[in-house]
């Protein structure tokens, strides 16, 4: 059995993340995207609402495997407080990470759990889906601002 | 004497501790598969029906050879017997001709079932977006049968093609091809029959199931990938105008205009894939030397103890018939727990099962569930295999805890 393997994909810290999705829901009148996994099926629609500049809050909604579920969760509270610009580059960060790039651990934040899922190619875009489709909103919204503005 | 033990043995790769369920999406290869696609290489290699030295009489021999033998298996002329890259190009090239030759037009209906896998769906229904055709859909119950009623109300809508498949790829159900045929026959609808999964596992003869089409995959049934067939009726394929234009499909091509081959090469442009269909055929030797009936009621067997044991684990969901419809495939889920995560746990059991939508997102909606995990059976998996699967369902809680 190679259950070593399995144990460093879905860790206890994934899984309570997974069981406690504390950011899953709508956010009335906030702005969404819909992202699709499309190997898998899966859809994730992210929420971010922006006051300012800032991410005042995140969420989402959305059916997906423990990694997809638990990165959207981290993501969601991860993204709380930043400014767009902040937020995209943490995203990028994070997406460089997952394909394999150096990027330093000291940045990563919780994002640092998913570190096992690296081992796992066919898994990968289960971890970032959340992400990509959070980056696509705020390119988005930084749209809408600069048209504002 | 039909033994899957003695069976294992002409198949290399399932020398490793592997319990290989993902026979729907693509089954193992035999040794004499393989080894004849080596023979070829390095012995017959050359291009066919085109010089007349020894080495390109050898390569067309080996070439036609494989037509004949497959044509045979499935009960056609080889004449009406097509290669093509497998069965989504099959039907593709069938949408295509039908519309560009005029057999189908805009304002026709043309119906498919929601059983179907993308590929015998999205092409007529981006002929229905693009070129204005209408789509008549016929449903299925919530196992995912065909009712023969279902299918003679779709037929009186007035429709003029019906394409269905012979056995649907998530959830195993075998139709009741040979009499939707006969219902389509006696309204003089035409019939395009997706063998893909019904090929590798039931004995089809094309003229006795009365279908006017039938695309089939190598790569289902012990061959290599990127080789298929397409069967059609002869006088319909005499009135279809070719799918790609080249070299070999050609009669003679002048300034003015280009007359082309006769059947089959009518709509085999280009260089074929010739090491392709002579593996192709190589797998259907070994399959027709096989105990057709022991081998299906191997299948049948080992499919109805993964069903019949999965269903007494409470945290388990069993989609299907589940009933003598449901043959080799098993689609499920492990409630409060995702199709992907439950298929990367099995693989830490060594068990490869396929997690996901299966290319039937139609039939998945209509069962009400978005993705499935599915293990699919062949004739060389042994009851080690299925009760490796159970067993690791069975300890899925040791991981999962809060998983039932």
């Amino acid at each position: 059995m190679k259950m070593d393997e399995l144990r460093e994909l879905y860790t206890d810290t994934l899984m309570s993340f997974y069981l406690a999705p504390d950011r899953k829901g709508k956010i009335a009148d906030a702005q969404g995207l819909e992202g699709k996994n499309l190997s898998c099926g899966d859809r994730i629609k992210v929420f971010l609402q922006v006051e300012d500049g800032v991410i005042k809050d995140a969420k989402f909604t959305g059916y997906g495997c423990v990694i997809s579920q638990s990165s959207a969760t981290v993501m969601c509270r991860m993204l709380l407080n930043k400014r767009l610009d902040e937020a995209k580059e943490m995203i990028d960060r994070f997406i460089d990470f997952m394909q394999g790039k150096d990027v330093p651990e000291e940045l990563l934040g919780d994002a640092l759990y998913f570190e096992g899922v690296r081992r796992f190619p066919s898994r990968v875009k289960c971890a970032t889906l959340a992400w990509h489709t959070a980056k696509e909103l705020i390119q988005k919204l930084k749209g809408i601002q600069s048209d504002a503005g | 004497m039909f033994s899957p033990e003695q069976i294992r043995k002409d198949f290399h790769i399932l020398e490793e501790e592997l319990a290989y369920l993902d026979n729907a999406a693509t089954t193992q290869k035999p040794d004499n598969v393989i080894n004849a696609i080596r023979h070829y290489y390095m012995k017959q290699n050359s291009n066919v029906h085109r010089s007349n030295y020894e080495l390109a009489e050898l390569a067309t021999q080996a070439f036609e050879s494989s037509r004949r033998t497959i044509a045979n298996f499935i009960g056609s002329e080889p004449e009406e017997l097509i290669f093509t890259r497998g069965t989504t190009e099959s039907i593709n090239l069938l949408a295509y001709s039908f519309f560009v030759g005029g057999l189908i037009e805009a304002g026709d209906k043309i119906a498919v079932t929601i059983a179907e896998h993308h590929s015998n769906f999205v092409p007529w229904q981006q002929l229905s977006k693009r070129f204005g055709t209408e789509m008549v859909y016929v449903d299925t119950d919530d196992e995912g049968r065909i009712s023969l009623s279902e299918v003679k109300k779709a037929l009186d809508k007035g429709v003029k093609l019906l394409a269905f498949t012979g056995m649907s790829n998530s959830l195993g159900v075998v139709m009741p091809y040979v009499e939707i045929c006969h219902l389509a026959k006696e309204r003089g609808v035409l019939t395009v029959l997706d063998g893909a999964q019904l090929v590798p596992h039931h004995k089809v003869n094309v003229k006795e199931v009365g279908c006017d089409f039938m695309a089939f995959s190598a790569h289902k049934m012990l061959g290599p990938m990127g080789i298929g067939a397409l069967y059609g009726r002869r006088e319909l394929l005499e009135k279809m105008v070719p799918f790609l234009y080249g070299g070999e499909m050609i009669d003679e091509v002048t300034l003015e205009d280009t007359t082309f081959n006769v059947l089959p090469y009518k709509f085999e442009a280009g260089t074929p894939n010739v090491a392709g269909t002579v593996g192709f055929g190589e797998a259907i030797r070994y399959l027709a030397r096989l105990e057709w009936g022991k081998v299906q009621e191997h299948v049948k067997k080992l499919a109805d103890v993964l069903i019949h044991e999965l269903e007494r684990i409470p945290y388990v969901e069993v989609y299907g018939p589940k009933d003598e419809t449901q043959h080799s495939i098993v689609s499920f889920n492990i409630k409060g727990l995702h199709p992907h995560d439950v298929s990367q746990y099995l693989n830490s059991w060594k068990v490869a099962v396929r997690s996901g939508h299966h290319c039937a997102q139609p039939q998945l909606k209509r069962i009400g569930v978005p993705a499935t995990c599915r293990a699919s059976v062949y004739f060389y998996n042994t009851e080690r295999d299925v009760e490796r699967m159970l067993e690791a369902i069975k300890n899925i809680t040791n991981e999962f805890p809060w998983v039932g």
